[in-house]
């Protein structure tokens, strides 16, 4: 089976499947709507001059929505071609041997499926995205130099096309070879794609005779000038740009990500240049940059992960930018921490340089270099963790809606604490010496290269889908398909995890038989994956000709708890010029959180006298609770002694246990302080999710669920109709003991409120 | 992929509202300074690179610039870069002429030399003809280039540190050539020399001294060639007499490509200050309109900088 061709095929085929489904949509929208919907559109066949109208109207825009869209589009051409080299790469992966492709092949794949999604998949729709909402939210008449802004999208389709030509030539020489002579087509049998690895190592990358790898090198080399044009323009957007309104203080957290990551990209970026630079003329003019008597191959392990782990952020941060704006605004709470996420964001622009050596701890570098990588890697979690808390804690008490975009911020957070801890791990040395060759390796890095980047790009494609198209998408099947995304990423990634802890090494296209299953597990993960975006593409295509169309620039409801952005504001106005729909009010509006004390902030101690009375009456109030619970218990297990079906002496056992004498009297003692100290706190600490509103019935929720525990513990030798009576003792027992706890705690008014205003 | 966004997108840049259609706009202040100026009008303010937006930061629909250098650019670019691919595909494996690889890169620097001219012209060159002041500000200009000059301490970086990884590994690698000659001196000072004249003749355009400015200017124009020129005489010297090339050997390789880099950098350089130089003959310049000057003169104070560090690590750190 041509690689080349059943490649070609797969993106043909998801090609023509959103043009089908674009042209039906067309054609059925043009039918007059039985409900009466959208009768009103007439239906124009596009002429040949309309045509070339709009050619000529998207290759010489400079506007820079326009241009965001373009760089999105472009992004997901990349998308769908890097995707499927990952689908095949799996299918390759089904069997133990290399008999559906070659191990050339495989090697081919997982070359270009790793540069296509990093450098063409990425970074442009992420900086489609800036270039989209940036002088929105930032209330600039567009980007500070919009043709430049041009330059920079219109360098990209060269570079892929240089990037990919192997594939391309292959497929345009087996076509051409149909007509003619396959003598004349020479030169483009003579490209292939490399098969060199993602990461270009020489001296592989240096020796391969594969002329492809100078057009790849050519290619990325240009890619990564747009990539710095690109970087360059956002930096001055965001500080020459900006309203007279936006301060430093108040500029929004995407722009602050996307400020950060061109920061970094402007170090990053130049320096691979010159380094794939360098590595050409190595291939192509005898210099000795990374041959072993003059720079070495480690040399280019050091250029490419200088560039390379600061790539990883370049990539990272504009995801949790649109996580700390999308996440809020489904939750109904203001973004926790504002600046903490700020000051992390920026802290990690800085650390992202100083961690790359931890790719290299397997290569026999210096140990004093390795152990202070090790450091600074272990750090680097810091500032992603400050991140992830304050994400938690957004959506703590939040009124949390059930979207697509919750669910992917929801799953996203879950991931990215797999691959980010999975992390931590691998910057410690000993452990990356055994894992670094393995799946644990790549299963950690699409924990957060898939677990949270395309993840946030999905959420900003639904959240912002209205203001794009005013339309709405099909949002049941969007809650199905982002559920299915993040159960694909999950089932996937965590296989690879799992088979990294059993050691298989990675990039081989071969492994043992006894790995298949957990192999055929994780590529069903990544069909799924596949599945769901391809539901994504329908749905997007679809909804712009079927969906609803919003009648409100608010359909987040996002005025109701103060967070109608800039960027929805201009929706508003454009709205209300162009189809006269009036600016709506909300019913009622809230704060998005709850306001800090009016006048001088706190001391110290004023900030923890609260917090500290709070838990000292809840504390308290469980404390009597638990005392009138237990006495209750006690009444209730004194008859059950009295009947014969409880065992006193199994309180000595409760004593033993905790490492007194066996004594009934110090056992029944651990008894009454159990219930007074342990499970009360645990039933106000987790009361609120047990089910029922009084807290009574919470309270018999809580005592059932802890009467197992408490029926096995003290279970001495009852059988037959005596264990029956000792069974329906101890529920008894404990019913009255929650009844009890409950009661009291409801009595003294304790932490148990009301529902919260969240809930409502 | 884009259709789906392009209908109703594509509409509304149709300037059709009106400063008082506009909505609540609880958000950030908007001024009405729209109504002060008539978008895109004679008289108003044009940018240098935003020629048509007024001062209202409100409309962002106004966006009717378009232009077809962004796009030549690319086009240019790509032909170069597959140029140059094709060059070595046909070196290599001989499956096609190199001939053509040359002649494609040609052609295409030359579509990009014409899409960066494209672009210049309407970006700056064409609000300069109209006498119309800038909105954006120089600051932002200023700082523009010096974000790019970041990136260029990069661009450089790499080679320096291969540089420095042979410098501390088993040193002399091979016979080194004579690089401590007269010929560097010379072109250090005449580099050195063309920092000091670009300052002045910026200084001048400050007392608005036109004349000196120019002949300053132009000064500083020909030492940028004579550099060049002494830097091809040192490459034919090193390559013809002494046997001494990009490859022969380790220390060959970062010599050339430093150099090499470096003077692009200074050809680069002499072609803005040529252009700088044109504008300042056509007048486009004055005591507060000195934007170019100052970018490009930042842009060659630079460059400068980076000579000397290369002097200072390769020429004398390679002899000691």
């Amino acid at each position: 089976m041509s690689r080349a061709l059943v490649q070609v095929s797969l993106f043909a085929f998801v090609a023509v499947g959103c043009l089908l489904t674009l042209l039906a949509a067309r054609r059925l929208r043009a039918d007059p709507s039985p409900d009466g919907g959208y009768g009103v559109i007439t239906e124009r066949e596009f002429t040949v001059g309309e045509a070339k109208a709009a050619i000529v109207h998207w290759t010489t825009t400079t506007n820079h929505r326009e241009i965001g869209l373009l760089y999105i589009a472009f992004g997901t051409v990349a998308a769908v071609w890097g995707g499927i080299d990952a689908m095949m790469l799996r299918t390759h992966l089904l069997t133990p041997a290399a008999d559906i492709w070659t191990e050339q092949t495989y090697n081919e794949l997982f070359t270009m499926h790793g540069l296509t999604m990093l450098i063409f998949f990425v970074a442009p729709v992420f900086f489609g995205l800036g270039n989209y909402f940036l002088p929105l939210l930032l209330g600039a008449d567009d980007m500070a130099f919009p043709r430049l802004n041009a330059v920079g999208f219109w360098l990209l389709p060269p570079a892929l096309l240089l990037s990919r030509l192997g594939i391309i030539a292959e497929v345009t020489g087996k076509s051409l070879a149909l007509v003619v002579p396959e003598s004349w087509l020479s030169f483009l049998f003579a490209l292939r794609e490399p098969a060199i690895g993602w990461t270009m190592y020489a001296p592989l990358s240096s020796t391969s005779p594969d002329p492809q790898i100078n057009f790849l090198l050519l290619g990325l080399h240009l890619s990564g000038i747009a990539t710095t044009i690109a970087a360059i323009n956002f930096i001055t957007t965001v500080v020459y740009e900006r309203d007279e309104a936006i301060g430093w203080a108040n500029l929004d957290i995407f722009s602050w990500t996307m400020l950060v990551t061109s920061a970094i990209a402007l170090f990053a970026f130049p320096l691979l240049g010159t380094a794939l630079l360098m590595l050409l003329l190595d291939r192509n003019f005898g210099t000795t940059f990374f041959a072993t008597e003059g720079g070495g191959p480690i040399l280019w392990q050091h250029l490419f992960w200088f560039w390379g782990h600061p790539e990883v952020y370049i990539i990272f941060l504009p995801a949790t930018g649109l996580m700390s704006l999308i996440l809020p605004k489904f939750v109904g709470r203001k973004l926790f921490g504002f600046k903490f996420i700020v000051y992390s964001t920026i802290a990690i622009g800085v650390l992202s340089f100083g961690v790359w050596a931890h790719h290299m701890f397997t290569t026999g570098i210096d140990p004093r270099i390795r152990a202070s990588f090790m450091a600074t890697s272990i750090a680097i979690a810091v500032p992603s963790a400050i991140k992830v808390f304050n994400w938690i804690t957004t959506m703590w008490n939040g009124n949390v809606k059930l979207a697509a975009p919750t669910i992917l911020c929801v799953g996203s957070i879950g991931l990215f604490i797999v691959g980010g801890v999975t992390g931590i791990f691998l910057a410690v040395i000993p452990v990356d010496i055994i894992y670094h060759g393995t799946y644990y390796v790549v299963g950690h890095f699409h924990l957060i290269v898939m677990g949270i980047i395309p993840l946030m790009m999905f959420a900003a494609s639904y959240y912002w889908y209205p203001l794009l198209t005013g339309r709405l998408y099909d949002r049941r099947l969007a809650l199905f398909q982002s559920s299915l995304l993040v159960a694909g990423s999950a089932l996937t990634f965590m296989t690879l995890m799992a088979l990294g802890f059993l050691e298989l090494p990675r990039r081989y296209a071969t492994y043992p038989a006894d790995f298949q299953w957990l192999q055929v597990v994780a590529t069903v993960g990544s069909y799924i994956i596949g599945l769901s975006v391809l539901l994504w593409f329908y749905n997007m295509i679809w909804s712009y000709f079927h969906g609803e169309r919003v009648e409100t620039a608010d359909p987040w409801d996002l005025k109701s708890t103060n967070q109608f952005t800039p960027e929805w504001q201009w929706f508003e106005r454009k709205l209300e010029r162009e189809r006269g729909i009036p600016p709506s009010e909300p019913e009622e509006v809230r704060r998005s959180y709850v306001p800090a004390q009016e006048g001088k902030p706190p001391s110290l101690y004023g900030r923890i006298e609260p917090v500290a009375r709070t838990v000292a009456n809840d504390a308290g109030t469980g404390a009597v609770g638990g005392l009138v619970g237990t006495l209750l218990m006690s009444a209730v297990l004194a008859v059950a002694v009295v009947i014969g079906v409880f065992d006193l002496e199994s309180f000595a056992g409760l004593a033993v246990l905790v490492g007194l004498p066996a004594s009934v009297t110090l056992g029944y003692g651990v008894f009454l302080a159990g219930g007074m100290l342990t499970w009360p706190l645990l039933f106000l600490a987790l009361g609120e999710y047990l089910p029922g509103e009084l807290s009574f019935v919470t309270g018999l929720w809580f005592s059932t669920v802890i009467a197992s525990g408490f029926a096995i513990a003290f279970h001495t030798d009852q059988i037959g109709l005596e264990l029956v009576g000792y069974l329906v003792f101890v529920l008894l027992a404990h019913w009255i003991y929650g009844l009890g706890l409950a009661g009291t705690v409801e009595y003294l008014g304790g932490r148990h409120r009301t529902p919260s205003e969240g809930r409502r | 992929m884009n259709a789906p966004f392009d209908g109703s997108d594509g509409r509304d840049d149709e300037p059709s509202e009106t400063a008082a259609t506009r909505a609540d706009g609880a958000g950030h202040a908007r001024d009405d300074q729209g109504e002060l100026t008539d978008p895109g009008g004679p008289d108003g303010p044009i940018g240098p690179d935003s020629p048509h937006e007024p001062s209202d930061h409100d409309d962002h629909d106004e966006h009717e610039h378009r232009s077809r250098w962004p796009l030549v650019t690319g086009v240019g670019a790509g032909g170069l870069y597959g140029g140059v691919a094709i060059y070595l595909l046909g070196a290599a494996a001989g499956v096609v002429p190199p001939r053509l690889g040359i002649g494609l890169a040609v052609v295409g620097t030359v579509v990009l030399l014409a899409g960066v001219a494209g672009w210049v012209d309407e970006a700056f060159l064409a609000p300069a003809r109209e006498r119309a002041g800038q909105t954006k500000s120089r600051e932002s200009y200023v700082s523009t280039t010096v974000l790019f000059l970041v990136t260029d301490v990069s661009t450089f970086g790499a080679l320096f540190v291969y540089y420095f990884f042979i410098r501390v590994g088993a040193w002399p690698p091979e016979t080194l050539p004579p690089l401590l000659t007269s010929l560097v001196l010379v072109n250090t000072l005449i580099l050195i020399a063309s920092s000091v004249t670009i300052h002045y003749a910026h200084e001048a355009l400050h007392d608005d001294n036109r004349r000196r400015f120019l002949g300053l200017l132009g000064a500083t124009l020909a030492l940028g060639v004579i550099f060049l020129g002494g830097q091809a005489l040192e490459y034919y010297e090193f390559i013809i007499h002494e046997g001494f090339t990009l490859g022969s050997g380790v220390f060959g390789s970062g010599f050339f490509a430093l150099t090499g880099l470096h003077g692009l950098h200074v050809a680069l350089g002499v072609g803005g200050i040529a252009v700088v130089f044109w504008r300042g003959l056509q007048g486009h310049y004055g005591p507060e309109r000195d934007t170019s000057v100052a970018t490009v003169s930042l842009y060659w104070h630079f460059v400068d900088l980076v000579w000397v560090f290369l002097v200072i690590v390769l020429y004398v750190g390679g002899t000691l």
